[in-house]
């Protein structure tokens, strides 16, 4: 089942001799429960791609239809609630809330939602993502490998449809990475999780089932494993 | 309606839900109500629904079974081939007679390799034999691995070296060893006569790395997500043994585990085979 | 050692950094701006009225010799010391028809002061002529105008002719003097027994010291054989000399609160400010910034902001102060309280920034890498629940209670202002025109009947000749206790005398006590003793209002010395010695308690035993000087009891009735320049401490729009980060609100009594509902409408764009 998609997707900034063309027409699709990782040199679009995807951003023009929905007819309001309940990200820089303890943060977005987390499922992840002795720290006594598997934690809780991790490793030593990007793959297979990356290393994006190259706003080639 | 009525019925709803998730009974009294039909209704569909599960259950479990039939069946006559054959490969034959033999002798233990892989398989699926991780030396692991291959390894003159802290990690000794077997069999199964094979341990703080790398044909980028899947036999490999089976049985194994598997490539290069099994429980 | 210079680097990073900040620049000049104008309108205004007086001063003379004879005119005349002088004489006051008449004789030279402003024609140069006010003319019936003739009545019956020579114009006055030549001061009937007195001024007094002015005063009048008696130095000029420290006192004081407040505001804006740009601070380190460099460019920044706002507020400071009092503006005064103000403010900002500057200076390299682009320097490592509430709401909360340091700041910021305005609206409140109309006698009636002082003036005994045939009798004190709706009648009594003491000889009034008052009294003494019998026998005196004395002479009255005592008993002007027993204390003091107003303020410098001043008069003599009033439902009763009262004494020139309704008439103008000055105050004090409010609430929500992002990021909705950031504003607002009614109540009404201990007596407490429900409405709706327009700022930009900034 195809979980994500878009469709020709144009993002224009600017206008007239300074147009860039950031995205220029990406046609991709994403199967349920695939690791994605897209990979790019800044500047070739990727991060604007993730954005779309996540619904941070409009296009220019085109799709992007997730679990069939075309996320874009919806109004911003929508969206966010939308982003809420079907997209989970993770941030180079973890973008945890300071004045929540760990286990808020990852309950987080449920809350928003106004539910109550499924405990279980919570606790599996706090388990797989090794956070069980750390529950009730503040963001800020965590070194950033811990923090941004917390950020995982956070996006795995609400059960979103597709994960989008936004250079998960970015802000991490070569070591931790290794370790944060282990329980990406690891939580992506135990979960069933559907896994978009992005990022501008070679090596780190082998970890996907899949690699997808940008180059200058568009998909140049890249292995599927469907 | 009122606001607040309509807030009770969302509620309702809503707790109605949570027990069909729950597996809970959701039926919460029976009335005139539409509430209530509405209840017998999700009721109704959901009895339903989970017939249809267990049905597909009984039958994937029918599947696994005639599977653990067939390979369990099979074994005694297999067992009683390959008893024969091996009889008969004593016996004085002719040159012609001789050949034939090898061959019938090869296939048979293909034929118990893939049979007994296809066990472990069905196995590992229906969960009837579990990993049971344990803290456990990579060490030790990685020697009695080393000494299963030993004997292939010196028959093609490829070096195997060790290299990596001896660390503890968390995971089944027997199915691991297994499923690191599979993968070195197929750097040495791959790699030319006279190429090495190289074993590094790396230790992270939540994860340990096994690099199994070689010096083989490598494999190309398209190929190196297939090449877990059941029975994917890559075409520059047609000539080779094999029935594609152990690395997807590999992986099975890890990923029982909570770890995972990944690959690293280079057409004609060789190829690096990671297994990342966790440190801790 | 030759130093590396970076200025020019960190002047290039200091104006870009401003550029970027302008919400903080704006906030930090509005503070320093309200601060430094507060300020310097104050001290501007301060110094403006100084200043006034100053030139006022200048057109009066420094002192003046009473009873001189030519020779010792002369003498002043030719003196060295003596820059101007005029010579002059004033003849007996006398009652015409309904007005009074004053002769004069004022010497016509160029000396600045004593001048008579001349609306036609010239000084009287004749025997025969007189310089007069048209005003009287016309109630003489007289046409006024130069070249009339005229004629005055004196009280020996004689009458006089005169040519108007000049004419001077007035406002309304019942009193009316009449200027001579100096042929007539020599030899006119009216003049001519009257010595003459020398007004002059001191050459370079202005510069002396208020010792130093005496002892030349003083001195040249010994020179000339002037009595010490007879040398009446210019008080108001005398006070100018010393220094008004009190003034400049509370000035600094008030500037140093004001200052207090500006720096716990700038504080918070900087520290804001700061731990918003942790990320560029920390990249300036990496590039290799020292900790010196990134404190200087902060301080740098503080600089130039205190620059502005100081530079504003001064200009405003002095527009308000110029406004009030054009006249007051001198040039040096004012570039030294600028300067001074300029420099403190300097200062302010400075110590309000010092730690903030330490803060960005400890942000480390790696830090700044590290950190999400702002951080919360939590203390707290775990939290006590694993989960608290998340709703937008409770979020809030915990956010309010997680940046605990930032809140707290937010808190005291917000409270101050709240405890500043109760403040402030308590006392402006608690004005209260009645009270202020009451300071003196109605505070024990609402009518007073007193005898008529024109009356008193045109006795020879003054006002002791009336009371020979006392007006104010008891049979008017029945009548009046027969009144109905009156609640007590209360007589005083006064005796007038002529006091010598320490060379001077003064008029002045002493009045008595009781014995029953004495035991009250003896708690007030400041010194000496009081023993009702032993005081009667022994003629001992208590003295009042001895500070005042030691003000006016610079000295004062002691326990044990004797007073000479002059006075009409009656049949005749009888003299004796008095001993003083003792002094009462400050009448600040008295005055705490109603009862020692009552007896002291009824005094001049003198209280005596009842029993000891009969003995001094004539038997049956009625001394009552003043009859208080009061009744049961005053501002019912007012318009009959008037009436009837006035029908006991309407017919009788010889008292004069005044009622506190006529009394609030008079004060109504005075009032309501004090009641604006101090609501303007207020209102500049209220206005400071909304603008601290408006400040906080913006900064606080501001630096945390990257978490808002952050959050949105994560699927908050902009309506439920929109009731987070309300959530939050009305959770400070409603501390806030707490802390207003509570400790802001307490010291509004703390304050309303310590300035009522202190002698303000126009204060009654009130609470101030009003200021108070206004204040909340502010608060409420000022939070609302300012967390409507941050999460409406905050959603216009896209999620993108407030998430980069993060990175």
């Amino acid at each position: 089942m195809i979980i994500l998609e878009t469709r020709s997707l144009k993002k224009i900034y600017g206008s007239g001799d300074s147009t860039v063309h950031a995205l220029d027409g990406v046609n991709l699709k994403v199967e349920n429960g695939e690791f994605v990782s897209i990979v790019g040199t800044s500047g070739s679009g990727k991060s604007t791609l993730l954005h779309m995807l996540g619904g941070l951003d409009r296009p220019t023009s085109g799709d992007v239809i997730v679990g069939g929905k075309e996320i874009f007819t919806l109004k911003d309001e929508e969206l966010t609630i939308f982003r809420r309940r079907k997209i989970g990200f993770v941030f180079q820089n973890y973008n945890l809330v300071p004045t929540l303890n760990v286990y808020e943060n990852i309950v987080l977005p449920i809350g928003l939602d106004g539910n109550t987390p499924d405990k279980d499922y919570v606790d599996n992840i706090i388990h797989t993502l090794g956070l069980k002795s750390k529950l009730r720290n503040m963001p800020n006594n965590l070194s950033g490998g811990q923090q941004q598997r917390v950020a995982i934690a956070r996006a795995l809780a609400s059960k979103p449809a597709i994960i989008l991790a936004d250079e998960p490793t970015g802000n991490l030593d070569s070591k931790t990475s290794q370790d944060v990007l282990s329980l990406l793959k690891v939580t992506s297979e135990k979960f069933k999780q559907t896994i978009v990356m992005i990022t501008h290393n070679e090596e780190i994006s082998q970890l996907a089932d899949r690699v997808v190259r940008i180059e200058d706003g568009q998909i140049v080639g890249g292995v599927s494993n469907a | 309606m009122s606001l607040f009525r309509v807030n009770k019925v969302m509620e309702r709803l809503n707790q109605m839900v949570d027990n069909a998730i729950e597996g809970r009974p959701i039926e919460n009294g029976f009335d005139e109500t539409k509430m209530s039909a509405l209840e017998t209704k999700l009721s109704n569909y959901l009895a339903m629904n989970s017939t249809t599960k267990e049905k597909l259950k009984e039958e994937k479990f029918k599947i696994n079974e005639l599977i653990s039939d067939i390979s369990h069946q099979t074994k005694t006559p297999l067992s009683n081939i390959l008893l024969y054959t091996q009889l008969l490969a004593e016996s004085d034959l002719s040159e012609q007679d001789k050949n034939c033999v090898a061959a019938l002798t090869q296939q048979a233990g293909k034929l118990n390799f893939l049979i007994s892989s296809l066990v472990k398989t069905s196995r590992l699926e229906t969960g009837i034999i579990a990993v049971t991780p344990i803290r456990f030396s990579i060490n030790n692991l990685l020697e009695n691995v080393i000494n299963q291959i030993k004997p292939k390894a010196s028959d093609k003159q490829i070096t195997l070296s060790q290299k990596g802290e001896n660390i503890q990690a968390f995971f089944d000794p027997k199915w691991t060893a297994e499923a690191l077997y599979n993968i070195v069999d197929n750097a040495v199964k791959y790699s030319k006569v006279g190429g090495k094979v190289d074993i590094v341990v790396t230790a992270y703080q939540l994860f340990c790395r096994i690099d199994v790398t070689d010096t083989g044909i490598g494999i190309s980028e398209e190929e190196t997500t297939k090449i877990f899947s059941r029975f994917y036999r890559s075409q520059a490999v047609s000539n080779e043994d094999g029935v594609g089976i152990g690395l997807y049985l590999a992986r099975e194994i890890i990923a029982a585990e909570g770890g995972y598997i990944k690959v690293r490539s280079e057409l004609n290069r060789g190829s690096t085979f990671s297994v990342f099994l966790p440190m801790e429980g | 050692m030759l130093k590396v210079n970076s200025k020019k680097a960190i002047n290039y990073l200091v104006k870009s950094s401003l550029k970027q900040y302008k919400m903080r620049n704006l906030f930090t000049i509005i503070t320093i701006v309200l601060s430094v104008s507060l300020i310097a309108g104050l001290a501007f205004l301060s110094s403006a009225i100084e200043e006034t007086e100053r030139k006022e001063l200048s057109t009066r003379q420094h002192v003046i010799y009473h009873n001189v004879n030519d020779k010792q005119i002369s003498a002043l005349k030719s003196h060295s010391q003596i820059s101007f002088e005029k010579d002059i004489k004033r003849g007996q006051s006398f009652e015409q028809e309904d007005y009074i008449i004053t002769p004069y004789y004022i010497e016509q030279n160029d000396s600045p002061f004593i001048t008579v402003d001349i609306a036609e024609g010239r000084y009287p140069e004749q025997i025969n002529e007189v310089l007069v006010y048209d005003q009287m003319l016309v109630q003489m019936g007289i046409k006024p105008r130069v070249g009339q003739s005229m004629s005055i009545t004196y009280l020996d019956g004689t009458t006089e002719d005169y040519t108007v020579s000049g004419l001077l114009t007035a406002e309304t006055t019942d009193v009316f003097p009449v200027y001579f030549s100096r042929e007539y001061a020599l030899s006119g009937s009216q003049l001519k027994d009257v010595p003459f007195d020398l007004s002059a001024q001191i050459e370079g007094a202005e510069k002396m010291g208020s010792e130093e002015f005496l002892s030349v005063i003083r001195g040249i009048g010994a020179g000339c054989g002037i009595d010490r008696k007879n040398i009446n130095e210019n008080n108001a000029f005398l006070r100018s000399l010393t220094y008004n420290y009190t003034e400049v006192i509370m000035i600094a004081l008030l500037a140093f609160a004001i200052l207090l407040v500006s720096v716990l505001v700038i504080y918070s804006i900087f520290y804001i400010s700061i731990s918003e740009r942790t990320r560029q601070f920390g990249q300036l380190r990496t590039i290799g910034m020292t900790k010196k460099q990134v404190k200087r460019m902060v301080r740098k920044e503080g600089a130039v902001l205190s620059l502005i706002g100081s530079v504003i507020g001064i200009i405003i400071g002095a527009v308000f102060a110029f406004s009030m009092k054009p006249q007051g503006f001198s040039l040096d005064v004012f570039a030294l309280y600028a300067i001074a103000i300029f420099a403190a403010n300097f200062i302010t900002v400075q110590v309000s920034i010092a730690k903030p500057a330490k803060l960005a200076a400890s942000i480390s390299p790696i830090e700044a890498t590290r950190m999400s682009g702002y951080e919360v320097k939590n203390k707290k490592k775990q939290t006590k629940n694993l989960q608290r509430k998340l709703s937008p709401l409770s979020l809030s909360m915990i956010s309010t209670k997680g940046n605990r340091k930032k809140s707290m700041m937010t808190i005291i910021s917000l409270s101050l202002a709240g405890i500043v305005f109760m403040s402030a609206s308590s006392y402006v409140d608690s004005m209260n025109a009645e009270e202020f109309s009451r300071e003196s006698w109605f505070k024990f009636g609402e009518y007073t009947i007193n005898i008529s002082s024109n009356a008193a003036k045109v006795n020879d005994y003054g006002d002791m000749g009336i009371k020979a045939n006392n007006p104010l009798n008891d049979t008017l004190i029945e009548n009046l206790q027969a009144v109905d709706g009156v609640k007590k009648v209360i007589a005083m009594q006064t005796l007038s005398v002529n006091y010598t003491y320490n060379d001077v000889t003064k008029k002045d009034v002493a009045a008595p006590f009781t014995k029953d008052d004495a035991g009250l009294m003896s708690q007030y003494l400041k010194a000496g003793s009081i023993d009702y019998e032993k005081m009667i026998e022994n003629k001992e005196i208590i003295i009042a209002h001895n500070e005042i004395a030691k003000e006016i002479f610079g000295w004062d009255f002691k326990v044990g010395d004797t007073v000479s005592l002059k006075w009409y008993n009656g049949e005749n002007e009888v003299e004796d010695v008095f001993t003083i027993a003792g002094i009462l204390q400050p009448s600040t003091t008295l005055y705490r308690n109603q009862e020692m107003f009552r007896l002291a303020h009824n005094a001049g410098w003198f209280m005596m035993p009842q029993g000891l001043l009969d003995t001094m008069m004539t038997p049956k003599f009625n001394l009552n000087t003043r009859i208080i009033v009061s009744t049961e439902d005053y501002w019912n009763t007012e318009e009959r009891i008037e009436k009837e009262i006035l029908s006991f004494t309407a017919n009788n020139p010889l008292v004069t009735l005044s009622t506190l309704k006529s009394e609030m008439e008079n004060d109504k103008q005075l009032y309501s320049v004090i009641y604006f000055t101090f609501m303007g105050a207020a209102l500049f004090v209220i206005a400071f401490s909304i603008i601290n409010l408006l400040n906080t609430l913006i900064s606080n929500t501001m630096a945390r729009k990257r978490e808002f992002a952050c959050l949105g990021a994560i699927g908050a909705s902009n309506r439920q980060i929109k009731i987070m950031i309300i959530g939050e504003g009305m959770y400070f607002a409603a501390v806030n609100l707490i802390v207003t009614v509570t400790i802001g109540t307490l010291m509004g009404y703390a304050l309303v009594k310590f300035a009522k201990w202190n002698g303000v007596s126009f204060l009654v407490y009130q609470f101030p509902l009003t200021y108070l429900l206004g204040y909340c409405l502010f608060v409420l709706l000022g939070t609302l409408a300012i967390s409507a327009v941050i999460s409406k700022v905050l959603s216009k930009k896209s999620l993108i764009e407030r998430l980069r900034k993060i990175e």
